[in-house]
C-alpha cells in the first residue's frame, strides 16, 4: 500500500519559499559561499541552495510530495481532522480561533487536531504576530495498492 | 526546470528526504536523506547525492558529522527506497559503498 498526498507551489508559495531562503541566509552568493566551505557537513544547506538556484529559473516548478509506505497514516486522518484539513485547503490561511469559530468546535481540540495533520506534513503552521496561521499543504490525498 | 520535493514515511520516526532537480529528460541533482527522529528533531543517518556531478553516500554520526565518505554510483529514489526499507537502521553500520 501506499498513500500519497501532493502539492504543487503557486507563484506565491515559490516567493515566500525564497523570502524564507533569503531571511536565512542572505543572499543567493552568501549561501553558495557557505555550501562551498562546508558541503556534505551541512546537507539542508546543499539541498537549499540548489532548490533557491532552480526555482530562480524562468517556468521553474515545484512539486512536493509525502509518501507513506503503510497505512499506519490512516490513523491519524480522523472524520474531524479531514474537515479540517479540507476546511482549510479552500479557505487558505486561518488561525486556530477563526478555524474553531467556523467549525463550531472546541478551540484545544482544533489546535490539537492541528498539531497531528502538522506532524504528518499535511498541513504547515506559519507565525503571523501573536497568531499561528494554518496552511494546507497538500490539495488530494491517494491511496494505491498496487505499489 | 523541475524541482520535486518527496518525503517517504517508512515508518512514524523514519523518513528518506529527498530533492530532484529535473530539466527536459535530464536529472541535474539529487539527494536521498534517511533520518529518523531523535531527541533533537529529525537527525541525518546516511545521504546519497550528486552534489557538483559526484555522486557519492555520506553517513553521518548522533550529532550530526559526517563520518565517513563513498564514492557510489548514481542511484534513483526507487533504488534508496528499496535500501532503507530492507535495512533501516542498520544502514548506519554498513559498508555503504558496496551497497
Amino acid at each position: 500500500m501506499r498513500i500519497e498526498s501532493k502539492i504543487t507551489y503557486t507563484g506565491e508559495e515559490k516567493e515566500e519559499l525564497v523570502t524564507q531562503l533569503k531571511k536565512r541566509y542572505g543572499s543567493l552568493t552568501s549561501l553558495q559561499q557557505k555550501v562551498a566551505m562546508r558541503k556534505c557537513t551541512a546537507p539542508e544547506m546543499v539541498d537549499d541552495y540548489m532548490i533557491w538556484r532552480s526555482i530562480e529559473r524562468k517556468g521553474a516548478t515545484l512539486t512536493e510530495a509525502h509518501i507513506w509506505k503503510n497505512a499506519e497514516m490512516m490513523n491519524q486522518l480522523t472524520t474531524r481532522r479531514l474537515e479540517l484539513l479540507e476546511y482549510v485547503h479552500r479557505n487558505g490561511g486561518q488561525s486556530v480561533m477563526a478555524l474553531s469559530t467556523a467549525l463550531k468546535r472546541n478551540y484545544k481540540n482544533v489546535y490539537d487536531d492541528l498539531l497531528a495533520l502538522e506532524k504528518t506534513g499535511l498541513i504547515s503552521v506559519r507565525t503571523s504576530g501573536r497568531k499561528k496561521i494554518s496552511i494546507a499543504r497538500t490539495s488530494e490525498i491517494l491511496i494505491r495498492f498496487d505499489d | 526546470m523541475e524541482i520535486q520535493k518527496t518525503r517517504i514515511w517508512m515508518h512514524r520516526d523514519e523518513v528518506i528526504d529527498a530533492v530532484e532537480i529535473t530539466e527536459g529528460k535530464r536529472r541535474r541533482y539529487y539527494s536521498y536523506t534517511y533520518r529518523t527522529l531523535g531527541k533533537n528533531g529529525w537527525e541525518n543517518q546516511v545521504r546519497w547525492d550528486n552534489f557538483e556531478g559526484q555522486p557519492h553516500v555520506d553517513k553521518y554520526d548522533s550529532n550530526g558529522a559526517l563520518i565517513e565518505q563513498k564514492t557510489v554510483q548514481e542511484k534513483s529514489l526507487e533504488e534508496v527506497s528499496k535500501i532503507v526499507a530492507i535495512f533501516r537502521r542498520n544502514l548506519v553500520a554498513m559498508e555503504l559503498g558496496e551497497l
